[in-house]
């Protein structure tokens, strides 16, 4: 009873179910790159408002925008300097609840970024830090060493720009620690200050409404000697903590957690449901370009059989792209070699460990290719993450730096800049692509969206059909083991029993599928809902065109 | 008797849940009753429901307190504006009141009759006999269900009632009937709701899909309530847009209710309906078929455009057909206004153009189908009307498959 009080008491989210983020269709995108409304050649809020339309049209469900806070912008976002403000480039903190209000009418939930590992080194805390008496408070918020000695078995992250995970603070004449960029110095979460700063701030966007956050680079926040740094026992405790907040105060928000890891090292961070909601699976993105380019289903079935189970309320985050390279972190040595000659002939198209393309750069450009990966997206375990401009399949820059290759503006249509911002072209914040296979000129929204065989419209459909079905979102999955290793089929079991079968393969393919379980059902093809012959009690035999996929709804006997 | 205490006073006490705290039932008459309608409702109803609660949009000196188990109350303007609205509509506009004072009155039942009341209705009869299901049987929206005429309500019997089974797997006869009576459980369900109706928000979702949503038990009771003559009288492309708009708008934000149904179920059904009025030739004289045959052939002429934006070739084709044939010989086939209705329901959904101009753009083409009826009904018996509409419900069913395709997989390029 208590409980049911104080659950009236919760600040309400915008999602009516706790368990939304299930169901959820996440839309990645960085303000910046969206659409400028004032001209300057930035991207902002009043200009991605005007998009909404155009998102609840594509069908996703949840917003989740890459870091908008001020920032010296040295790692796109990621090194804040300010974590309750608005970067002046993209508006003001008033824009930001205009856009979240409208997104929220739209029936679409809001994610944010919850940088809970480092500040930028302008972040006053940290210029109070290197000030501040060694041992006081003030300095404790950040990991101080007299030397660049200790936690010697971390590795380094960014392998192509730093070259230890210690950088000397001249003002503070001591050695800060930092996993990434050298101007990201670590948050001290042995310091209990830190956190409170944490929930403060977490506090402070939760208030406003926002029903996601994205907690960055979550494995990194906690260091003890004679570990890797990673994924420590301490880490959770603060996870536990920051989850406890959240529950003691708000109700149907969520946390997905950045951990690039193993799926058995990722498990924890979900906990007893008292840690993660949400959680990327990293190490299926590869496997699955892996599985596609070797024409074999095996690299898959394997990740997803080495992935644990999870608890009842959460859920794995799925994705082909994002803002980041193509993370080759989880996979072996041979594989990443592999993959590195499968999908980056040119050595520019490399950064750390990984490739830094877009998905259709990626498959070549190649319609079917495209659609047979995201066909997998779409119906695999857990919540699909759709990277902003891959549904129009837009192309990368391997001539810019970093990762802004795939952070260029959104290609809107045919008219200056890609319709994007009336700016001078010089002024954008990045050149629009504008080659002759990716370029704006004939690559855009507007140009799709009067396609009716674009990407644009099939991403629609399959994001329309996948919501017709729970199964997609909270359904079990079960591979079936057909001879033929080109083709990958899987049932997916719930409220619903869907069979999919995908053919890796550039070839047609037959396949033969042991369904004696399913004798008298009747699969019905479910795009053109077209009945199959019924189930019996031999192989079920099916064709397969080059990177052909079917999903079937197996209707039990006297419903069809 | 008792005098009824004043209506301000009774008016504040009530929004005060001063009075009646625990009110066994509501009783809504949007469209109001006489005096002595409220003393029969009192006797007849009052009697076996407990405390009774009952707003009128204008009780005048009949609104207080009678006794402890009665008190009538002003039904608030916005409310009463609200129940004027288009029908389907209306019911919906009552909704935001209905819920809050369900709620704020802790009553476990309530019961809306729309239809007009007079000496030959027995409304309180009616009243009874919606709550009935809901008070005693465990349902949680109880329909009414109505005698009607072969030439009355054709808005209902050719498009609510057969895409609406079609669509949930339910033989609901009138799903957006004006009279029923509903449990405290379907406004529960609205309650963990972040949007939850409101007057501005348009359109709210209507009682029985989100009953269904909710797993909710639905039944039917036959009434002897009259519906109010129909307003498509007066402006038939308002009322047809007023009524697909909501269901059209549902079919999208219900697509994971919908799609999975396959063909339909009876749903109980209480009490005897009574004998229908009209059969015979009665009715048809109100029909002038030549006009809406020439209504159709004027929309074929000129709204040709606007419908080949929405619909097939081949319906197209059959269209054309359609505008050839002599009055004498004048049939649309069941299976065109069903392909058409699901066809404007896509174009509805893909928003290909302003849906109200889309859906006014369908009012020639019901007037096909109402002439067609009308040609076919005239001189049929009840029992060949029946299974007239019968046959147009089988082949929405039949032709869901089509829309299910087109549905969920848009493309231009149709048969």
């Amino acid at each position: 009873m208590e409980k049911a009080i104080l659950g009236t008491l919760l600040n309400q989210g915008s999602a009516s179910d706790p368990l939304w983020y299930k169901d959820a269709v996440i839309y990645e995108l960085h303000v910046k790159a969206f659409c400028d409304s004032n001209h300057d050649g930035i991207g902002d809020f009043p200009g991605l408002l005007q998009k909404l339309d155009y998102l609840r049209e594509l069908g996703v469900t949840c917003l989740w925008l890459l870091p908008f806070f001020p920032s010296p912008l040295r790692d796109d976002g990621y090194d804040i300097s300010d974590y309750t403000k608005v970067h002046p480039s993209y508006g003001t903190l008033d824009d930001f609840k205009a856009f979240l209000g409208a997104a929220h009418e739209r029936g679409m939930q809001v994610m944010v970024e919850l940088v809970v590992n480092h500040t930028s080194d302008q972040h006053p805390w940290f210029q109070t830090a290197r000030e501040a008496p060694a041992g006081s408070p003030e300095r404790e918020f950040y990991v101080w060493s007299d030397d660049d000695q200790k936690y010697r078995d971390a590795r380094i992250i960014f392998t192509d720009t730093e070259k230890s995970n210690w950088s000397w603070d001249p003002v503070a004449k001591a050695y800060y620690w930092h996993r990434f960029f050298s101007h990201q110095p670590d948050l001290n979460y042995d310091n209990p200050a830190v956190l409170r700063e944490v929930i403060r701030v977490m506090r402070f966007w939760l208030d406003m409404g926002v029903d996601g956050l994205r907690l960055d680079a979550i494995p990194y926040l906690v260091e003890r000697d004679g570990t890797n740094c990673e994924n420590l026992p301490e880490t959770h405790v603060v996870l536990k903590q920051i989850r406890e907040a959240m529950d003691n105060g708000y109700k149907n928000r969520m946390i997905l957690a950045e951990a690039n890891q193993w799926p058995s090292d990722v498990r924890p961070y979900f906990g007893d449901s008292d840690e993660c909601h949400m959680a990327f699976h990293f190490p299926l993105m590869p496997r699955i370009f892996m599985a596609l380019r070797l024409e074999d289903r095996q690299p898959i079935v394997e990740i997803m059989r080495q992935t644990p189970e999870i608890p009842e309320a959460c859920q794995w985050g799925l994705f082909l792209r994002n803002h980041d390279e193509l993370t080759l972190e989880m996979v072996n040595d041979e594989e990443r070699d592999y993959m590195y000659l499968a999908y980056s002939a040119d050595p520019r198209m490399r950064l750390n460990v990984g490739i830094r393309r877009r998905l259709a750069p990626l498959l070549d450009n190649n319609p079917r290719r495209i659609e047979l990966l995201n066909s997998l997206l779409f119906s695999f375990p857990g919540t699909p993450i759709l990277y902003y401009g891959d549904e129009i399949g837009m192309g990368d820059n391997i001539h810019l730096g970093d990762r802004n290759g795939v952070r260029t503006p959104m290609q809107w249509n045919a008219d200056r800049n890609a319709g994007f911002s009336t700016a001078q072209p010089e002024q954008l914040y990045s050149p629009v692509i504008s080659d002759p296979i990716y370029g704006y000129a004939a690559l855009n929204v507007d140009a799709q969206i009067n396609d009716s065989s674009s990407l644009l419209n099939w991403t629609r459909n399959m994001i329309s059909l996948r919501k017709v079905f729970r199964v997609f979102g909270r359904g079990s999955i079960e591979f079936l083991e057909p001879e033929n290793r080109k083709v990958l089929a899987y049932l997916r079991r719930g409220p619903e029993q869907i069979l999919c079968v995908a053919n890796l393969s550039r070839f047609a393919q037959p396949v033969e599928l042991d369904l004696r379980a399913f004798a008298g059902f009747r699969p019905v093809e479910m795009m053109g809902y077209t009945e199959f012959p019924v189930i019996g009690d031999h192989p079920y035999t099916l064709s397969l065109a080059p990177y052909g996929y079917f999903w079937f709804e197996l209707q039990p006997p006297g419903e069809s | 008797m008792a005098q009824p205490i004043s209506q301000q006073t009774a008016i504040a006490e009530a929004q005060d849940g001063a009075l009646l705290s625990a009110v066994d039932l509501i009783v809504v008459l949007p469209n109001g009753g006489s005096d002595a309608l409220l003393t029969n409702i009192h006797k007849s109803v009052g009697a076996s429901a407990g405390r009774l609660l009952l707003f009128h949009p204008q009780p005048g000196p009949s609104a207080g307190i009678y006794g402890s188990q009665f008190q009538v109350m002003p039904l608030p303007e916005q409310a009463e504006a609200s129940a004027k609205l288009a029908p389907g509509q209306s019911t919906q506009g009552l909704l935001p009141f209905l819920f809050e004072q369900m709620r704020r009155q802790a009553a476990p039942a309530c019961v809306v009759l729309s239809s007009s009341c007079n000496e030959e209705i027995d409304c309180a009869a009616a009243i009874r006999e919606l709550a009935g299901p809901v008070r005693e049987e465990n349902y949680d929206l109880a329909l009414a269900n109505y005698a009607e005429g072969r030439f009355a309500g054709l808005i209902n019997r050719s498009l609510i009632y057969p895409l609406t089974r079609a669509l949930y797997g339910l033989r609901i006869h009138y799903p957006l009937a004006p009279d029923f009576a509903f449990s405290s459980r379907l406004t529960e369900s609205y309650g963990g709701d972040a949007n939850p109706p409101s007057l501005t928000a348009a359109p709210a979702p209507n009682l029985t899909t989100r009953a269904l949503h909710a797993g909710l038990r639905i039944c039917q009771v036959n009434t002897d309530a009259a519906r109010d003559a129909p307003k498509e009288q007066s402006d038939l492309s308002t009322a047809l847009a007023g009524i697909l708009n909501p269901l059209f708008v549902e079919m999208e934000s219900n697509a994971a209710l919908w799609q999975r149904p396959r063909g339909s179920q009876l749903v109980r059904t209480f009490g005897e309906l009574a004998p229908r009025v009209d059969y015979g030739t009665a009715g048809r004289a109100e029909f002038d078929i030549s006009r809406m045959v020439d209504a159709f052939a004027r929309g074929y002429r000129d709204l040709f455009e606007v419908w080949a934006e929405v619909l097939s070739p081949r319906t197209l084709l059959d269209l054309k057909k359609l505008a050839r044939l002599p009055l004498d010989a004048f049939q649309m086939a069941d299976e065109t206004w069903v392909r058409l209705v699901y066809e404007f329901a896509l174009g509805h959904r893909q928003r290909v153009m302003n849906r109200d101009h889309l859906l006014r753009s369908l009012t020639p083409l019901y007037l096909a189908w109402v002439a067609s009826h009308a040609l076919q009904a005239g001189a049929a018996t009840e029992k060949e009307v029946e299974n007239r509409q019968e046959r147009l419900c089988l082949t929405f069913e039949a032709s869901k498959p089509y829309l299910l395709s087109r549905w969920r997989w848009p493309d231009r390029f149709n048969p």
